[in-house]
């Protein structure tokens, strides 16, 4: 009921001082925020403004009322009038009001009307409270939940281990606040390392604590010097112990201990994906789980793998967070996870679990991740690694502008930018020298020649990486370069017959593998150069 | 903003013992360097026969710079006396001057040692 009827027997006067009477009661009862102050006043205004003995709030799942004024109204309540209030959309019921009936033993019209009149009101008002206190508790749960996700990660190791001769790096991303997938890495006192991926089954709150608590019994029985299969079969058994809880989430883990010194790895794969490893020979070999996941069943056992971990070797170590990643129906799976896993050429492992991330956000057009991911790479660097030292991997179309002042000798500015592009790439010191001359000649040419030699222009470099070759753009404010490259000839040089200069674009042309001259208005006259790096071993042409 | 070229000359001589005249170059060789190459060519002795031109401390040479290279041959060239020499230049720049035919005209050696015992 929106609106009071009024009696025909009934003043105006009568009339509007109800009225009056029911939007200050509302006024009142809008006045508050918390459910109970609600309530209260609602009762409060019922018993004084219709002069009843008492009324009373009763709310689903309270056993004692919420809120009352006047006399104590007793269960069950015989005589007294009950108005159940609902919210506004769901009528999903909030609370009930229980109110004495005057002494005539019934409302009169008026009374009833002013009573389901508050009443409506009165349910707006606990809908806003009630809402209140919901917006209250979740600030309070997200507050919880932030510190436990801070927990969480500075529980993650701070650093990989620092081998000689390895490349290690691990990322964990958790598609809640907090996950359930475990990462840690040991050092353990003969110089091995023990290094765990584990998943608790589930993801979020509930998960969290027991990966929690998987850590701390890990790292307790990491220092009684067991062997890899008791380990796995002690932390199972452990974990089943705590009862039908714990064993809902159970855990899928990866145990792996590695002794740098030996070249070799040792594995126990706990119901967990299998491990990928691949070998410098170009074999793949996958490390299946050798029993179930820990804490799923009593008294299992584990067996170990042991394998030779040569120079050259990469080891990837993940969740099934990687490999269910889905673009609509079709997932990303295994298969492509491992290739991309093998075929990302850098030797930096982190470079690689970059690439790894990004191959799955773009498969997945970047949908938020729908499971916790946890990968742990290790490669064990070949010679030739070594050697590239902090040899990175750059990211494909990343692009890096450079303007130069249109005077000689600030060539050398956009050369070494190219060259430490290009080292980025991964181009070998050779290719990296014949594009340092490829586009220092291609800036003195519009430095000299579009420019000419006019100090108030300016030269562009552009310099972009797309897959596995480096464009470089050199952009003059003149006319461009309108001669074309041809091969010197040294004899008519020699002789005097042929300027000694002129040979720029020749040498741009034979040390990179495309160069092209593109002639337009001011600003638009460039020389197009790009290398590739598969052309990295090829000696000049 | 380009790099002067240093030139100094030194006297040196050969496995047979003929006398040669090293100029070495240090910083960049560029159009810049024109002056500082070719006077110090021009300055040496008209009796000297063999000159070795020494890279080692090169770092940078553009195509300017080896048409100096080039100028200074055509000189020696013309002195109907005087064979000139190269050590010092690192691998690529060894490819660069056997592009544009600077072999034929002078020998590039590895180091100092190769250029004096050949």
């Amino acid at each position: 009921m929106d609106t009071i009827p009024f009696l025909p027997q009934d003043s105006l006067e009568q009339q509007v001082a109800r009225l009056q009477a029911l939007l200050e009661a509302a006024r009142h009862v809008h006045s508050s925020i918390q459910v109970k102050d609600v309530l209260q006043e609602t009762a409060r205004i019922l018993v004084r403004e219709l002069e009843l003995s008492g009324a009373l709030f009763l709310m689903p799942g309270a056993s004692e009322p919420v809120a009352s004024y006047g006399d104590t109204l007793a269960p069950p309540y015989e005589g007294c009038g009950r108005f159940p209030l609902f919210s506004g959309e769901s009528r999903q019921l909030l609370a009930e009001l229980v109110v004495s009936m005057p002494d005539s033993g019934e409302y009169s019209l008026y009374e009833q009307d002013f009573i389901e009149g508050l009443v409506l009101q009165t349910a707006v008002a606990l809908e806003n409270a009630t809402l209140h206190e919901r917006d209250l508790e979740w600030a309070r749960v997200q507050q919880d939940l932030d510190a436990a996700r801070l927990l969480q990660r500075s529980l993650l190791p701070r650093a990989m281990p620092d081998i000689p001769g390895f490349s290690i790096a691990a990322r964990s991303t958790t598609c809640y606040e907090v996950g359930g997938d475990y990462l840690d890495t040991m050092t353990l006192p003969d110089g091995t390392h023990l290094m765990v991926v584990a998943d608790v089954a589930g993801k979020g709150l509930a998960s969290a604590i027991v990966a929690t608590a998987f850590r701390a019994a890990v790292r307790s029985q990491s220092g009684h010097n067991l062997s890899l299969e008791d380990l796995a079969a002690r932390l199972s058994q452990q974990h089943w112990s705590e009862g039908g809880e714990a064993r809902r989430r159970y855990m899928t883990a990866l145990f792996l201990r590695l002794d740098p010194a030996q070249h070799e790895i040792e594995m126990v794969n706990a119901g967990h994906n299998p491990a990928a490893v691949s070998l410098p020979g170009g074999e793949l070999r996958m490390i299946e789980a050798s029993g179930p996941p820990l804490g799923m069943l009593p008294g299992m056992t584990y067996a170990a793998e042991r394998f030779a971990f040569p120079p050259g070797a990469r080891m990837l170590l993940y969740t099934d967070g990687l490999t269910e990643v889905f673009h609509g129906d079709e997932e990303f799976g295994q298969d492509r996870l491992v290739e991309t896993f093998r075929n990302t050429p850098c030797p930096e492992a982190e470079r690689v679990l970059d690439v790894l991330w990004d191959t799955l956000g773009t498969f997945s057009f970047h949908e938020p991740q729908t499971d916790d991911m946890t990968a742990l790479a290790i490669f064990h660097l070949a010679p030739e690694s070594l050697r590239a030292g902090d040899q990175t991997c750059m990211k494909s179309g990343s692009s890096v502008q450079v303007r130069l002042p249109s005077e000689l000798g600030f060539e050398k500015v956009a050369m070494s930018t190219a060259a430490s592009m290009a080292a980025l790439m991964g181009f070998s010191e050779d290719r990296i020298e014949d594009l340092k001359t490829a586009v220092a000649e291609a800036c003195i040419n519009a430095i000299e020649h579009g420019n000419q030699l006019n100090s108030s222009l300016s030269v562009g470099v552009v310099l972009s990486n797309n897959d596995d070759e480096l464009e470089v753009k050199v952009i003059d404010d003149g006319n461009g370069v309108r001669q074309s490259p041809h091969a010197p000839d040294i004899d008519r040089k020699m002789h005097g017959e042929e300027d000694p200069r002129g040979m720029g674009m020749f040498l741009i042309q034979a040390l990179v593998d495309e160069a092209e001259w593109h002639q337009g208005p001011p600003g638009k006259s460039f020389v197009r150069l790009v290398i590739r790096l598969d052309k990295e071993n090829q000696e000049c042409r | 903003m380009q790099v002067t070229t240093k030139v100094s000359e030194r006297k040196a001589s050969t496995a047979s013992g003929s006398p040669v005249t090293i100029l070495s170059f240090a910083g960049d060789i560029s159009s810049a360097s024109k002056d500082a190459i070719l006077n110090a060519y021009h300055g040496l002795n008209g009796s000297t026969s063999k000159i070795l031109l020494d890279f080692t401390g090169v770092d940078y040479i553009n195509s300017s710079g080896i048409a100096i290279i080039i100028q200074m041959l055509l000189e020696a060239q013309k002195t109907g006396s005087q064979s000139v020499g190269i050590f010092g230049l690192s691998a690529h720049f060894q490819k660069v001057f056997t592009m544009v035919g600077i072999n034929k005209y002078a020998a590039l050696h590895k180091d100092e040692a190769s250029a004096l015992a050949a």
